[in-house]
């Protein structure tokens, strides 16, 4: 049914471009893009991302559609609806992605408004589109698909530019401020689920801020960034009835979770020498998320991963990457104690079999459980937390682009 | 002696003029008031991170879309192999930052676009009938 709503829209949105052909002489070329992505994925002993165990899962499916136009030769603009279904999350609700008017005053300073896609690190802005890389997916314990509300994209506005540094290279910038919402089915309102006595009703950020810089230095093909995310959110949730036995008395079961000086700092390395493609990246998330009523907690997590890849010919391309994620880099008090860390080795082939056609498969070997959801790994379903913790996951995905 | 270093400097100047790298000539529509582009414009021309040129008029390109000229030129010029430049451009179009480029299919193409298309530039390989585009010396 959500599919057939996701397949009506963009049916819709290809009517609709192509009954504008008086538009598009005022507006000049409209562009149309948009990629539709089926994936598989098995994995051994604990579920991660779907109910992978057991038969595995075709639960993985992500589209979008989009359209742009350069209404002059300053003024561009565009819009990307998207949809997934990841397991629990997405269950293939169609989403603006991005929708904004980008005015370039100069190379060195434009200003995007509307809904713009964030930065962090220097893959995030296309995090849902594999066929910009070899892998299935982003190296996880950087780009923890649970926390994807927070990063996808943001409501404001923004500043961007390029920045001649002579000898030294350039710089590329970009910075934002608005707000964001959490989607209801997204991977933080599971987070929140997932603690069995609480259940997610809404989130918004009261604000939301990033910026982020990239030294593309005279090393050819050397590029440096730095990206810092900053949020303060309230989310809203209902606890479980049978706790209202032990609140104070006179407490709603209604309370508001509020994140505050949440900061998230990704350190990137990327060096593309001939065809190979090397990456390396650092992140720090710090901040807290507390309920004067049921306690919170700190973050203080960490996370790098660094990748390799290798383009053989046209159509195959071989990659591999390590990656770790602690959940907090002093102590480790999680129970089991695999649930506060994952160490995730991958190897992965793609194979471009046109060029809008893509196939990879990938095999994963990992030793702990931190970016496995609760709600698809709890007794009720056939993985739990038993066991040292070490697991393996196979992934493929077949993605056709335009 | 100095005669002939000149005559050799001369005839390197000659041979440079108008090459991207050898086997590859970049080309200008004759609105595009410079004769000489620096590779490090050139490069960010063919990244969308460059849309105007030193003399602040507006500059459009497009690329071919296969052939050895191509691969060659995005290696030399744009730092980036084809499978890259792709790529490149279609993190750009599916964030929004950016409009997938201008693709012709060969020499002829691409100087009917630029012939045809105010500030454009782009690129041939040595030898192409060069009717009605300028060509650009890399500098």
């Amino acid at each position: 049914m959500i599919f057939r709503r996701v397949c009506a829209a963009i049916l819709v949105a290809c009517t609709l471009c192509s009954t504008i052909p008086a538009s598009a002489e005022l507006l000049g070329d409209i562009q149309l893009h948009g990629f539709a992505s089926q994936g598989y994925l098995k994995s051994t002993t604990y579920n991660y991302l779907a109910d992978s165990t057991m038969d595995g899962s075709s639960e993985i499916q992500e589209y979008a559609f989009n359209l742009s136009t350069q209404v002059n030769d300053d003024l561009r603009v565009g819009m990307q609806v998207f949809a997934r279904d990841l397991g629990p999350l997405g269950n293939n609700e169609l989403e603006l992605d991005w929708a904004f008017g980008d005015y370039r005053w100069s190379d060195r300073l434009g200003f995007r408004i509307g809904r713009v896609k964030a930065p962090y690190g220097l893959y995030n802005e296309t995090r849902d589109f594999d066929a910009v890389r070899t892998f299935v997916n982003l190296p996880a314990p950087v780009y923890n698909s649970e926390l994807r509300d927070y990063f996808v994209g943001l409501n404001g506005l923004g500043i961007y530019g390029n920045v001649s540094a002579g000898a030294a290279g350039d710089f590329d910038y970009q910075a934002q401020y608005g707000n964001v919402q959490l989607d209801p089915d997204g991977g933080i309102a599971f987070f929140f689920n997932n603690s069995g006595v609480m259940t997610f009703q809404k989130g918004e950020s009261n604000h939301a801020a990033n910026a982020q810089f990239v030294w593309n230095t005279p090393v050819d093909g050397l590029r440096l960034g730095s990206t810092w995310n900053w949020f303060d959110f309230d989310s809203q949730v209902q606890l479980a009835f049978f706790l209202a036995g032990s609140l104070p008395p006179g407490t709603s079961l209604q309370q508001t979770y509020t994140t505050r000086n949440t900061r998230y700092f990704v350190q990137s390395a990327e060096y593309v020498v001939a065809d190979f493609v090397f990456a390396a990246e650092y992140q720090r998330w710090l901040g807290d998320v507390l309920n004067p009523i049921m306690g919170g907690f700190s973050a203080n997590s960490d996370a790098f991963y660094v990748s390799g890849s290798y383009r053989a010919n046209e159509w195959l391309e071989a990659g591999a990457y390590y990656g770790e994620a602690t959940s907090d880099v002093d102590e480790n008090t999680s129970n089991p104690e695999h649930r506060g860390y994952m160490k995730d080795l991958a190897l992965a082939l793609r194979f471009d079999v046109t060029p809008n056609m893509i196939f990879k498969v990938e095999q994963h070997f990992v030793d702990g459980t931190y970016h496995n959801m609760g709600s698809i790994n709890s007794e009720a379903t056939a993985a739990s937390w038993d066991g040292d913790g070490k697991w393996n996951y196979f992934a493929s995905r077949v993605t056709f682009v335009f | 002696m100095r005669t002939i270093s000149l005559t050799c400097l001369v005839m390197l100047s000659v041979f440079f003029v108008g090459r991207a790298h050898a086997g590859e000539i970049v080309i200008a529509n004759e609105s595009v008031a410079v004769d000489a582009i620096d590779a490090e414009t050139l490069k960010n021309v063919f990244l969308g991170k460059a849309t105007k040129l030193d003399d602040g008029s507006k500059v459009v390109f497009a690329v071919q879309s296969s052939g050895a000229t191509s691969e060659a030129f995005l290696k030399d010029q744009v730092g980036k192999s084809p499978s890259q430049f792709l790529s490149y451009w279609r993190k750009l179009a599916f964030s929004g930052k950016g409009s997938m480029p201008e693709e012709v299919g060969d020499d002829v193409g691409m100087v009917a676009y630029v012939k045809s298309t105010p500030g454009a530039i782009g690129y041939v390989s040595d030898g192409a009938a060069l009717d009605g585009v300028k060509t650009l010396a890399v500098k």
